[in-house]
């Protein structure tokens, strides 16, 4: 069924277009500046309008209902199989974008002769591989905690109603998200950091690699080890070795590597167990 | 490559466009980038005055929302709550 018309969000400039491609040609030299317009542009984006079947739809919308329906389950199930999830998960991520790719031109939801239809695609392609790459990275997190022994419960990513649970997993009592830093920005600007802590990562150019951390709440912290460097802007620390406080929305929260935080958590689970026996 | 905007590139450089959002990978940021970036949204609030429409298709909610709200599944983030829908049979 033909994509009959697109209505883009008044205010989406060339600015939040560059930025939207610049953060997929040159993701890593991307400014602050233009991921700020790049998460302002998504937005504008997900508002924006797409005529199809008779009905006006958000691309949200259309996105939940043709996209992430159909290929985010069969992607997800795929997934735990494998050993090498950061591989074998970018394969079959490449290769379900070129799936969606395909579709877009069979039912015409890219097509000449409108080519705002661009705009579709290209939100739906960028949020779909900001998704897998979410998953993936929750994944491994997942399965890194599994094999070292850490205790924890995490959500079924494989069933729909518990991908969207309001938190991913609880380690002792406090309840955590594993986020992507795409998805993380779009959790922090809306200024709700609900959870008592976060596992992302950031991209370490020099190493070619990514370094996982963990950002949690000072309370959190005060409660498996305590020490913390204060951070302000802009003179943020090298890496997070040393746990680096900041404040952010009133509350502060501190940032640390993720194997430090892992070996403070081990630390205070067994004393818990010695505390119960 | 020269980046123009979307509706600005020939079907050639559209396409390579497309290409490229497999092969890279948006999360490439750098610790300072993160943090600065970070900072940069103490600024923003959701604080505006939002219309929502929830529809029921097949088994899931579908929820329509304006500019600045963020909305995952059944989960819209509005302001200080984590605004979490089901439905429920009579």
């Amino acid at each position: 069924m033909p994509v009959n018309a697109i209505k883009l969000t008044v205010g989406l400039t060339e600015a939040h277009q560059i930025a939207l491609l610049n953060s997929i040609v040159h993701p890593v030299t991307t400014t602050p500046q233009e991921r700020r317009h790049l998460l302002d542009g998504i937005d504008l984006l997900r508002s924006s309008r797409v005529e199809i079947e008779g009905q006006s739809l958000s691309f949200t919308n259309f996105f939940d209902r043709f996209i992430d329906a159909v290929y985010t389950d069969q992607f997800i199930t795929s997934l735990p199989a494998s050993k090498q999830i950061a591989v074998d998960g970018q394969k079959l991520k490449k290769k379900i974008i070129e799936e969606i790719r395909a579709r877009f031109i069979q039912e015409q939801w890219l097509h000449s002769d409108l080519p705002a239809t661009r705009f579709l695609i290209a939100f739906c392609l960028y949020w779909w591989n900001a998704l897998a790459i979410g998953y993936i990275f929750e994944m491994e997190v997942f399965q890194d905690l599994q094999s070292s022994g850490l205790l924890f419960q995490a959500h079924d990513l494989r069933k729909r109603s518990e991908r969207y649970s309001s938190a991913d997993l609880t380690v002792s009592e406090w309840r955590g998200d594993v986020k992507s830093s795409t998805y993380f920005f779009f959790t922090a600007r809306t200024s709700v950091l609900s959870h008592d802590f976060y596992v992302t990562r950031y991209y370490d150019k020099f190493k070619s690699q990514y370094q996982w951390f963990v950002i949690l709440r000072s309370d959190s912290w005060n409660e498996i080890d305590g020490d913390t460097q204060p951070m302000i802007f802009p003179n943020w620390p090298a890496n997070f070795f040393t746990p680096a406080a900041f404040e952010f929305h009133g509350t502060i929260w501190v940032a640390v590597s993720y194997q430090i935080w892992k070996t403070k958590m081990f630390a205070y689970q067994n004393q818990e167990n010695r505390d119960e026996s | 490559m020269n980046l123009k905007p979307i509706d600005k590139m020939t079907d050639q450089e559209f396409e390579h466009l497309l290409d490229g959002i497999g092969e890279n990978d948006p999360d490439m940021i750098t610790l300072p980038d993160f943090m600065e970036t970070l900072w940069a949204l103490r600024s923003q609030s959701a604080n505006t005055v939002i219309e929502l429409t929830a529809k029921l298709i097949d088994d899931h909610i579908e929820i329509d929302a304006p500019e600045g709200v963020a909305v995952r599944g059944n989960e819209v983030i509005l302001g200080n709550h984590r605004i979490i829908l089901r439905w429920a049979s009579a």
